[in-house]
């Protein structure tokens, strides 16, 4: 980026960067817990459904 | 210098402070008191002492 | 070669040569022109020179800085586990392999934990993700990929509302006999070209089997207006030819000095030591008017004295301090599905005291998993040794 002068970014892009920035956080936020629960359940063998997934008391 | 010509109570305070109480104030104490529990607390840790601390299961 | 042995006439490869120029050897011809030509040759020949003898030292890879003094700073002391008021962990276990469990975290009357909180955990081969989420919204979440045996990247993320975000990324490369470490936190780059955030570069490299010494650089700009900083700490960390006891230093860019000792006195007991020196400058006021006149180096220093005792169904942590607190923690399974945790700590010279009890519940979310708990295996038989849960 050192080689980029400054004004080669418009207002219009910068605003599009934090744009895109503040939606990967949100993203990030709300998705991060899902994903690694999507990850674990892709990966065991019985497949629980949502509800044992979610909740603290035992399933079987 | 006798306390007579000073002004009473500021500097009878100062007076009172021994070597230890100086010796108190400056940072090498702290150094001093921590390297040398550090010290205890390793020979501590070494000694069959703490070998003894050990319960015999 | 002794001149008695007639040298055979034709078999030109018996022939001694200059010493330090070589014909090339069958493996060089087949190799390619970075291999074969004399230059290269010469080099890759300093380079296996010293790498013999860099095996020939017979050197471990010292560990992380991360963990320079984790024995003592995690394993034994209770600064880790230490929580006050109440709190209940209801742990949930999928799997075992690949570890896939989630929890449930409740606690009541702590300044620092929430109220309630959810975390998932996932871990295979090679990926570990972690994930918490608490009743405040805020997030924590760790992603660790290993790449082969001796990389591993690291993701931390910290969301939480109202609150800047913190982003992680680490790089960490374990070789023979050294390790390295690669950090940025919230890095980026602004439009002027300028780094902002925090880096961190670390170096642990082994000395003897026994001894490592290492480095590390902090580059730091908050601000792309303000200036940088920089600062470099030394480490070192000492391990006892039978590993039964450990000693670590580190002398600290912000003028503190840490040591610690550890020792494993039983197969079940540990002992940990470990002193804290912080210099620091405090400004003066004048006495009079209230302005300040200068500073004054002072120097802050602590000792804390800690030991843990392992039993098959209880662990017992205890640590004594040189600033007059006493603490404990004390982990008991009752049931191999309920464990009870009790945490106390007092303050002799400032007349306080803390205290938390905790459950934590281990519950199975599926079938082979419940049996193991109840120290069956999936066809009802009992198992042979106690399972670890």
């Amino acid at each position: 980026m050192a080689f980029l002068p400054s004004f080669i970014l418009s207002d219009e892009s910068k605003e599009r960067i934090s744009k895109i920035l503040n939606l990967s956080q949100t993203v990030a936020h709300y998705g991060w817990l899902p994903f690694v629960l999507y990850l674990g359940w892709s990966h065991t063998s019985n497949r629980p459904n949502l509800f044992s997934l979610l909740s603290p008391l035992p399933s079987v | 210098m006798s306390a007579r010509f000073g002004i009473p109570g500021a500097q009878a305070p100062a007076k009172k402070q021994s070597k230890l109480e100086q010796f108190r104030q400056t940072p090498a104490y702290p150094i001093l008191v921590n390297v040398s529990l550090f010290i205890a607390g390793v020979a501590f840790i070494q000694s069959p002492l703490m070998d003894m601390m050990a319960p015999q299961l | 070669m002794s001149s008695s042995t007639p040298l055979p006439l034709g078999d030109f490869s018996k022939i001694n040569t200059i010493p330090g120029v070589s014909p090339m050897t069958n493996e060089q011809k087949n190799g390619s022109f970075w291999s074969s030509n004399p230059i290269f040759s010469y080099l890759n020949d300093v380079y296996n020179n010293i790498h013999a003898h860099r095996q020939s030292l017979s050197l471990v890879n010292p560990g992380t800085i991360e963990n320079l003094n984790k024995e003592v700073s995690r394993d034994v002391f209770l600064t880790q586990y230490f929580f006050t008021g109440l709190r209940a962990d209801l742990n949930k276990a999928f799997a075992l392999n690949p570890a896939f469990q989630t929890s449930h975290t409740l606690s009541m009357g702590s300044p620092n934990l929430p109220s309630y909180a959810f975390s998932a955990l996932f871990a295979n081969d090679n990926l570990f993700m972690q994930g918490n989420f608490d009743n405040e919204m805020s997030l924590s979440g760790r992603l660790n990929y290993g790449w082969d045996k001796n990389n591993i990247s690291k993701v931390t993320l910290q969301i939480s509302q109202g609150q800047p975000t913190m982003c992680q990324l680490e790089q960490d490369y374990q070789g023979s006999d050294f390790s390295l470490n690669l950090k940025a936190l919230n890095p980026s780059v602004s439009t002027k070209g300028e780094f902002t955030g925090v880096a961190v570069g670390s170096i642990l490299q082994s000395v003897t089997p026994q001894f490592a010494l290492g480095l590390e650089a902090i580059y730091s700009r908050g601000q792309s207006t303000m200036p940088a900083d920089a600062a470099v700490s030394y480490v070192t960390r000492y391990v006892s030819p039978k590993q039964d006891w450990i000693f670590s230093g580190q002398l600290q860019a912000n003028g503190a000095l840490i040591t610690s000792f550890w020792r494993k006195v039983a197969p079940n007991v540990e002992a940990g030591l470990e002193t804290t020196l912080q210099a620091s400058m405090i400004p003066i006021s004048d006495p009079v008017i209230g302005t300040p006149i200068g500073v004054q180096p002072t120097i802050e220093g602590s000792t804390t004295l800690g030991c843990k005792y392992e039993y098959r169904q209880s662990v017992f942590r205890g640590s004594l301090d040189s600033n007059g607190k006493v603490g404990c923690f004390l982990e008991r399974k009752i049931l191999p599905t309920l464990s009870v945790l009790f945490c106390g700590e007092i303050d002799h010279f400032k007349q306080e005291s803390k205290l938390g009890c905790g459950l934590q519940f281990e519950t199975a979310g599926s079938e082979e998993l419940l049996m193991m708990q109840q120290g069956l295996d999936a066809n009802g038989n009992p198992l042979q040794a106690a399972p670890q849960i």
